[in-house]
């Protein structure tokens, strides 16, 4: 990556783009070739063994990092763009910094994901010929359209960080760059969730395996689950960037030498874990959505994935969850210690926990419970009459909405923490949150028990009665609180930087923990499918169409969890001596 | 910070561990995609039917020519209370033997109004096993009559020695798949509904292929009519497919290579490259002088 | 107080074990591991979410790792440890005559169509004939032949209060469902109910195993009504509705 500063020159930053630009166009020549070359010599067939590895655990990491690195590039320019946007509207030079330096992060992941994306293309190409053949079928006329946004995209992305500090005074101009970032972005989201969930709900199409006949390409592009997968990864890629960016003020952290840097990336930490869990909170209902368009493509599909064999994932799913509740619930804490006047709210810290202790429990609790044989007879049957209520979906609705609704209430006496209100009508203010949260309770254990005398698919419903309760609080108590803090009395600036240590890797707990829970969500995604390449179009033939067991699946997800940590340290590291570099120039 | 470095990796990696190990807890089996359909002698007679019925519409492509709803083709016998009228057509022949007769040498006995176009659905290109044409013959005598076929262990033998062969060219497989089998022959000299394709690379260019595919009846071989084949391959296939089968049928490539090359996605992608890269250049001495 | 954390913590802990133990029937194992877990984990995020807290928390576990008028304390604890780790492991690994912890999906996928009595049966687009509106006439009919074959056939195993358990019911692993619970039958749509009955232990597929149900083949013995019959009654007799999906 060269270095902007040394010449604040629009030649410099336009050789910076020419050379990301060159960089993808070699890296595509490259990856044709080696496709064209090595199919020279190999025998035509519809699967090809991969050496030593399966063929299909190759694709899996590979598409999962490209996936992951994917996310990420086109989750952290979204608000990026908005951190700028806030920056020249409050005309903060902090903002501005921060959105630069998430920026730095970006130039690099793309080179990345661009090697990943050829790496892919390279494997499917030979080991799944056959299967690319029938992709081709039904995609071909999107394939240069998104080679075309590929480059646009990342010629708006180069230009963006390139003309960062040249366009200072002209911030208009720089802002509709990364708004076309975020465009083409967009693109590359829509036109590749298109072709992954054509592969899980196919339609437009007649015939079977490669003998397929395209009746309607649109309605294939705009498949069942092409909406929701959109809605759902766009949150998730907001998420997980936010995840990702606060590992690296983590990282920058504990590296740094200076109290002035360590208050600066304390500061940057927490903007990127506050991104990261304001995303988290709207994915379950994404995902929700996502589930119901499954049901109602294949009913088939939707109950292997709920209740057959890969219900127990859903049991890994919510520790995952549980344990990154706790991990922010643990960082707002210690935060709060850097805010003089945040040990007024300390009191309130055993009763969030046990809220969100519970309800982890209660999430967590299996609706099939393992148990031996002498466990079984002590409970009278398969079902603890006890614990057997914890495992519907009742409980368990009551328990996430509770989590969340905790969680919230913990964020906003985080916020107040060094604030102490003037309003006149603060108390009854106060009082009226207070009511407004007693009642969202009432309603949410409410429905809860009444779930268990209703018939299921009623009670089904009630989840929305819940979520909507909760939004509702969140809505109203926010609409009391920004008035009622307006002007408040400070109780001393926030100590950005006097944070231990283990705050820095709760911080990496929330980047592990998202990007483990990524990786699992797309193996469930695309296990469902099960051993259809296309699902109910076209079968999977060869010797890797079968589902692993749940101990293989995970252990995969383990190492590309691990794999992407070292890559993104690459970057980091990249980063960083970018920055170090740029330093020594001014 | 190479310390801090190693102790966040450190870090990572137990988090990274315990989330397996939570994996590792859970219930552990590996699901097998269902086995290929076996037909074996204790295959019951309504999977037998069901199977037919695939059979019928998909390996056979019978399709193509009968048919068994209100509508489709009547290039041959209505085939709609066959099973019925099996019994009755030859005097003295009952309707198992007069099916698989019907099957297998589809020239012996000729329904009134219909011409001899049928290829025998134990030949290739339609190659159906032993078994799988009693499948056919227990579907057929659904329609309409009651099952009475019933599969042997000697049919089994025979299917068993048959299987295992399975082409793996994509070109060929789509053909089969079209049916295009259905009409030309591919490996001898037989002269079905249509001309046969053995050879076909030596009398014929890539786009005389191609022409023949999309617009079969702007040449017809000397000895056939027009109007036989389907026109509406033109739409139905993909230009990928229909570029699967001309692979196929012309071999590899030979003539006109500038033109090919040109046609060829890889030089397309090389010159929308060199345009953005131009672009680029262009800009940036344009830049330069301002 | 914070002179206590590790004291407390340690306290709070067993108070929770206790609490859970107290509870009657037990819980199972592997639950008991995930809720001591999860509490483990809690504690420990509370303890760390403040620094004093956290200081006097490791404060004794450092004194007694450094001090040196310590030293018999300390050789004692660092022998105890991996003393009481290795018991654990040979307590996980050492032979039993239990059979082995079993994960198990109570519920497997039902398949789309299953093959009943030499037809094609549709489970998905199928509702229970017996509640149409046509047969809702015969209703209480229905239900009093569906409790005769319940109880010429089923509660030898699920028993005369439909609970589960019968007279056989206590030779069987696992053991015979419990109608009246809330987390079986009324979890259900009728079709698959049926589909349990009609293939019994065989028919279960490969994705919920370990699965060794020694259900009988209904379909075998009974015919299409009578199961449906049979069906109706054990959701009116356990008082339980069958799920729909909305």
């Amino acid at each position: 990556m060269a270095n902007p500063s040394n010449d604040f020159s629009w030649a410099a930053a336009l050789a910076g783009v020419r050379n990301g630009i060159v960089k993808i166009s070699i890296l595509l020549v490259v990856v044709y070739a080696v496709i064209s070359l090595v199919g020279l010599f190999l025998e035509p067939a519809d699967y090809r063994q991969f050496p030593l590895i399966e063929s299909r655990v190759i694709i899996w990491c590979i598409a999962q990092g490209h996936l992951m690195f994917g996310a990420f590039v086109l989750g952290v320019p979204i608000f990026v763009l908005i951190a700028e946007i806030i920056g020249v509207a409050s005309k903060s030079e902090q903002y501005d910094r921060m959105a630069k330096e998430f920026t730095r992060l970006l130039a690099m992941s793309y080179t990345l994901t661009a090697f990943l994306g050829g790496l892919l293309l390279i494997g499917l190409m030979l080991l799944y010929p056959r299967f690319v053949i029938h992709m081709r079928t039904v995609f071909e006329p999107t394939w240069f359209w998104y080679l075309a946004i590929i480059f646009m995209e990342v010629f708006f992305a180069y230009l963006y960080w390139y003309s960062w500090d040249l366009l200072k005074n002209r911030k208009g101009l720089h802002i509709f760059i990364g708004v076309m970032v975020n465009l083409f972005g967009l693109a590359i989201l829509l036109m590749t969730n298109a072709w992954t969930g054509y592969m899980m709900t196919p339609e437009g199409v007649e015939g079977r395996d490669i003998a397929i006949t395209v009746t309607d390409r649109l309605q294939a592009f705009t498949n069942y689950t092409w909406i929701p997968l959109n809605i759902h990864r766009f949150i998730a890629n907001v998420c997980f960037g936010g995840a990702i960016v606060g590992a690296y003020a983590a990282f920058r952290f504990l590296c740094a030498e200076s109290d002035e840097e360590r208050a600066r990336f304390d500061w940057m930490g927490y903007v990127g874990s506050f991104i990261a869990v304001s995303a988290f909170i709207p994915l379950p209902f994404a995902g929700y959505y996502f589930g119901m368009e499954i049901y109602h493509y294949s009913q088939q599909m939707g109950v292997s994935m709920m209740g057959g064999s890969f219900a127990q994932l859903w049991y890994l799913q919510a520790i995952l969850i549980g344990a990154l509740f706790l991990g922010i619930n643990l960082y707002l804490w210690l935060g709060m210690n850097r805010i003089p006047g945040g040990e007024r709210y300390r009191k309130f810290q055993i009763a969030i926990l046990v809220v969100i202790a519970t309800g982890f429990a209660v999430w967590a609790t299996p609706h099939s419970i393992s148990a031996t044989v002498a466990e079984m007879r002590a409970m009278g049957g398969t079902h603890h009459p006890k614990l057997g209520v914890l495992g519907l979906m009742s409980a368990k609705n009551t328990a996430v909405n509770m989590m969340i609704l905790a969680t919230f209430l913990n964020f906003m006496l985080y916020r107040r923490g060094n604030m102490v209100a003037t309003t006149r009508w603060s108390m009854a203010g106060k009082t009226a949150q207070l009511v407004g949260i007693l009642a969202t309770v009432g309603i949410v254990v409410g429905y809860g028990i009444y779930g268990y005398f209703v018939p299921i698919g009623v009670s089904v419903g009630f989840s929305v009665y819940m979520v909507l309760a909760v939004l509702g609080c969140i809505f109203l108590f926010l609409l009391i609180e920004f008035p009622m803090y307006k002007g408040a009395r400070s109780l001393g600036e926030i100590q950005w930087g006097k944070m231990p240590e283990r705050s820095q890797y709760v911080l990496f707990f929330l980047a592990v923990s998202f990007t483990w829970l990524m990786g699992l969500m797309g193996y469930i995604r695309s296990g469902i499918r099960q051993y259809w390449h296309v699902y109910g179009v076209m079968q999977d033939t060869s010797t890797g169409a079968f589902t692993p067991t749940h101990g293989f699946a995970t252990g995969v997800v383990s190492v590309i969890v691990f794999v992407f940590f070292l890559l993104i340290a690459m970057v980091f590291a990249l980063a960083m001596r970018s920055e170090r570099k740029e330093q020594r120039a001014s | 910070m190479k310390r801090t470095f190693a102790r966040i990796l450190a870090f990572v990696v137990l988090i990274d561990l315990f989330f397996f190990y939570v994996g590792q807890t859970l219930t552990q089996a590996e699901q097998h995609p269902p086995a290929r359909l076996a037909i074996t002698v204790d295959t019951d007679v309504d999977t037998l039917v069901v199977m037919g019925e695939s059979l019928v519409k998909n390996k056979g492509s019978c399709l193509i020519c009968h048919k068994i709803a209100e509508t489709g083709n009547e290039r041959g016998p209505d085939l709609r209370g066959i099973g019925g009228q099996a019994g009755s057509r030859q005097p003295g022949v009952d309707a198992e033997t007069y099916l698989m007769q019907a099957l297998s040498q589809p020239a012996a006995f000729m329904v009134e109004g219909y011409s001899n176009i049928m290829p025998p659905a134990n030949k290739p290109p339609v190659d159906l096993s032993a078994t799988e044409l009693k499948a056919v013959a227990a579907y057929l005598q659904s329609l309409g009559g009651e099952v009475t076929v019933k599969v042997t262990p000697e049919d089994e033998s025979a299917a068993a020695k048959t299987t295992e062969q399975e082409d793996i060219s994509p070109g060929l497989t789509l053909m089969t798949q079209k049916a295009c089998t259905a009409c030309h022959d591919f490996e001898g000299d037989n002269r079905l509904i249509g001309p046969p394709l053995t050879g076909i690379q030596e009398r014929m260019s890539r786009e005389q292929i191609l022409q023949a595919i999309v617009d079969p009846d702007a040449i017809v071989a000397e000895g056939f009519v027009s109007n036989l084949m389907p026109k509406t391959y033109a739409t139905e296939l993909t230009p990928a497919q229909v570029k699967l089968m001309v692979d196929f049928l012309a071999g590899p490539e030979k003539v006109g290579w500038i033109k090919e090359l040109w046609d060829h996605p890889a030089a397309q992608l090389f010159f929308l490259i060199l345009l953005f890269n131009a672009g680029m250049l262009l800009a940036m001495r344009w830049t330069a002088k301002v | 107080m914070h002179k206590y954390s590790l004291l407390l913590a340690i306290l709070v802990w067993f108070c929770i074990w206790g609490a859970l133990k107290w509870v009657n029937p037990p819980i199972p194992g592997s639950v008991m591991t995930l809720f001591m877990s999860i509490a483990t984990v809690s504690i420990l995020v509370f303890i760390m979410a403040d620094e004093n807290r956290y200081n006097s928390f490791l404060a004794p576990i450092l004194k007694l790792l450094t001090e040196d008028q310590l030293f018999v304390p300390r050789v004692f604890l660092l022998t105890l440890f991996p003393l009481f780790m290795g018991w654990v492991t040979y307590e996980r690994i050492r032979p039993r005559f239990d059979p082995p912890y079993e994960g198990r999906t109570i519920h497997p996928e039902a398949p789309s169509t299953f093959r009943f009595q030499g037809k094609s049966f549709d489970v998905l687009n199928t509702t229970n004939p017996l509640r149409d509106p046509a047969e809702l006439t015969n209703f209480k009919d229905n239900l009093r032949e569906g409790k005769s074959i319940y109880f010429l056939n089923c509660a030898f195993c699920h028993g005369d209060l439909l609970d589960g358990n019968g007279h056989f019911s206590a030779a069987f692993n696992p053991l015979p469902a419990n109608f009246r619970d809330i987390g079986t039958i009324s979890q259900l749509e009728e079709t698959y109910v049926f589909w349990r009955t009609a293939t019994g232990g065989p028919g279960l597929p490969m994705g919920a195993t370990p699965w060794n149900s020694s259900m009988p083949v209904w379909q075998d013995f009974l015919s299409e009504k009578e199961i449906w019959q049979v069906v109706l009654y054990i959701y009116d007799a356990s008082g339980s509705t069958p799920r729909t999906w909305e």
